[in-house]
C-alpha cells in the first residue's frame, strides 16, 4: 500500500485504524471496540482526538479512555513541539509529582496513524478557555471556592520541584551559567522569526537588542513548562488533574514560568493571576512549596521576552498561511496580531 | 490602494459577515467565513490609510535621519567630524535616508546596540528613534485594532 493510499485509509476510517492499532499494541486477540471519537479544538499545534476503547481479557472487559495527538506537519510551532519530545517528557513526568497524562505510545512513522502521533491516557477533567466569557466565569467561580487557586499554584511548584536530572530530562539540554538561558530563548525565537519570512519591524529589532543587552543571570535551573496558565491545565473537582501542552518546555529559569503567571496578558478584566489565583496566595504558596523566592525584576524581563515570543508565534502563523502551507484563516488574521504584540512591546519598553 | 478599494473591501466584509457566514451550517466553515470578514475589514482599513500612512512614514524617516545626523555631528570631536560614531551606525542612517523606509530603521538599531545602547550618543539616539517608532506603531494599530 502506498503512503498516500495508507493516509487516505486512515483519514476515512480513523476509528478502524485505531482499533487494529490498539489490538496489536495491547496484544488483544479479539477486537478493540472504539467509541465516542471526538476531535477537539485545542491549541494550534496538533490535532487532538478523544475516544474510548474496550477489549476483552480473561477477567472480562477492559476499558480505557485515550487521547490521540497527531502532528499534521503544517501547524504553528511545528519545529518547536516535536511529538517525540512530548512523549519523552510525559514518560519522564510519570516518575514525578507533576499531574500529567500517562503516555502509552509514540508513532513517528506517519503511515501508522496518518501522521506522527502519540497515544496517551485521557485524564478526566475540563479545560475551559480563559479567552471566552464562560471560561472566565468558570475560573472566577472556582477562585471563590478557593481550591483551584491553591492547586494551580501547587502544580507549578511541582513542575519546578522536579529533580530534572534524576527524572531524565537531560535530553532537553541545559543552558550554561550566567545569562545563557535567556540568550538561548532569544536565539530560539529569532530563528522562528527568520523562518517565518515576515518582514518584521524595527520595534522587534529594538526589543531583541534590549533583551540581549539586559539578559539576566539564571540563579537556579529547573524544569520549565513554558506556557503555564489556565487553558493549559485540565481541571477535575476543582483541582488540576493534568498539566497539558508540553510543547515549549525547557530546562531554565523558573521565573520564566512565574512571569507567565504574573503577566497581564493571561488575565482579562480581573486581578486574579491567570484568571484564578489571588496574587498574595500565589506568592506565598509558591515560595513556600519551592523554596524559590520570586524575583519580580527577572519576571519583568521575561515578560518582554514573551512579547518577542508572541511576535514570533504570530509571524510564524501568518507565514504558514502566506506560504500556502496551511489554509486556516485564523492564521492569516495573525498578520495583524504581530502589530498588537509589537505595540505591547513598545509600551513595555517605555516608548 | 485607493479609497475605492477601501469601500469595495468594506462592502465585501459586510456581506460576508452579515449574509454569507450566518448561512453556513458547518461550524468550522462558518468560523472561517467570519474570519474572512475580519480579514477583509482589516484590508479595507489598510486601503483607507495607505496613502496617509506612507506619507507620514516618508516624512518621519527623513526627519529622523536629519536628527540622527545632527546628533552624531554634534557628538564628534570637531563639528561635522563624527569621528567616534562607528561607521556602521553612520552607514545604516545613510541607508535609511536613501530607502525612506521604516523597515530600514532596524539596521540603525542593530548598529546602535552593537555600539552600546547606554552610551552618551547612542542612548539619546535610541530615544529619538523610539518616538518615531511609537508614531509608526500607533498608525499600524489603526488597522490592527
Amino acid at each position: 500500500m502506498s503512503a498516500t493510499v495508507a493516509a487516505a485509509r486512515v483519514e476515512a476510517d480513523l476509528a478502524g485504524v485505531l482499533s487494529e492499532y490498539l489490538a496489536e499494541r495491547l496484544g488483544v486477540s479479539g477486537s478493540v471496540a472504539i467509541s465516542g471519537m471526538e476531535r477537539i479544538a485545542v491549541g494550534w499545534s496538533h490535532e487532538t482526538w478523544l475516544f474510548d476503547a474496550a477489549w476483552p481479557d480473561g477477567a472480562g472487559e477492559q476499558r480505557q479512555a485515550f487521547c490521540l495527538r497527531r502532528d499534521p506537519g503544517n501547524a504553528l510551532l511545528r519545529h518547536e513541539s516535536d511529538l517525540g519530545e512530548q512523549y519523552r517528557v510525559l514518560k519522564c513526568l510519570e516518575q514525578t509529582d507533576v499531574p500529567a497524562p500517562r503516555a502509552f505510545w509514540h508513532e513517528a512513522d506517519p503511515a501508522v496513524l496518518g501522521a506522527p502521533a502519540i497515544v496517551m491516557e485521557r485524564v478526566p477533567g475540563e479545560c475551559p478557555s480563559p479567552w471566552r466569557r464562560a471560561g472566565r466565569e468558570y475560573y472566577a467561580a472556582a477562585a471563590e471556592r478557593g481550591v483551584l487557586p491553591a492547586s494551580f499554584t501547587d502544580a507549578l511548584a511541582a513542575v519546578h520541584n522536579v529533580d530534572w536530572q534524576a527524572a531524565g530530562f537531560d535530553f532537553l539540554g541545559a543552558p550554561g551559567t550566567g545569562c545563557d538561558f535567556a540568550l538561548r530563548e532569544i536565539a530560539k525565537w529569532e530563528a522562528l522569526i527568520d523562518e517565518s519570512g515576515h518582514p518584521g519591524h524595527p520595534i522587534l529589532a529594538d526589543l531583541i537588542g534590549w533583551l540581549r543587552h539586559h539578559a539576566p543571570d539564571t540563579e537556579q535551573l529547573t524544569l520549565v513548562h513554558g506556557a503555564y496558565r489556565t487553558g493549559n491545565v485540565l481541571i477535575h473537582d476543582d483541582r488540576v488533574s493534568a498539566v497539558l501542552d508540553w510543547e515549549l518546555q525547557v530546562i531554565g529559569d523558573p521565573m520564566y514560568d512565574v512571569a507567565y503567571v504574573l503577566t497581564e496578558l493571561n488575565r482579562e478584566g480581573t486581578e486574579l493571576l491567570s484568571n484564578v489565583v489571588p496574587r498574595e496566595l500565589f506568592f506565598e504558596r509558591y515560595q513556600q512549596a519551592t523554596g524559590i523566592e520570586i524575583d519580580e525584576q527577572r519576571c519583568a524581563y521575561y515578560q518582554l521576552l514573551y512579547a518577542m515570543r508572541s511576535a514570533a508565534f504570530w509571524m510564524s502563523a501568518a507565514g504558514l498561511y502566506a506560504d500556502g502551507a496551511n489554509s486556516d484563516l485564523r492564521l492569516a488574521r495573525t498578520h495583524w496580531s504581530v502589530t498588537v504584540a509589537l505595540e505591547r512591546a513598545a509600551t513595555e519598553l517605555g516608548y | 490602494m485607493t479609497a475605492d478599494d477601501h469601500e469595495l473591501l468594506s462592502r465585501l466584509a459586510d456581506t460576508v459577515r452579515s449574509q454569507i457566514a450566518p448561512a453556513v451550517d458547518d461550524e468550522y466553515a462558518r468560523t472561517q467565513a467570519f474570519m474572512a470578514a475580519v480579514i477583509l475589514q482589516r484590508l479595507a482599513k489598510q486601503a483607507q490609510f495607505f496613502d496617509e500612512h506612507r506619507a507620514a512614514e516618508f516624512s518621519d524617516v527623513a526627519a529622523l535621519a536629519d536628527q540622527l545626523d545632527a546628533a552624531f555631528a554634534a557628538a564628534g570631536p570637531a563639528p561635522g567630524a563624527q569621528a567616534h560614531v562607528p561607521a556602521d551606525v553612520r552607514d545604516a542612517v545613510a541607508r535609511m535616508r536613501r530607502l525612506s523606509s521604516i523597515a530600514a530603521v532596524s539596521e540603525v538599531l542593530e548598529a546602535l546596540y552593537r555600539w552600546g545602547p547606554d552610551g552618551p550618543v547612542a542612548a539619546p539616539a535610541l530615544d529619538t528613534i523610539r518616538q518615531v517608532l511609537r508614531r509608526d506603531i500607533d498608525r499600524r494599530m489603526e488597522i490592527a485594532r
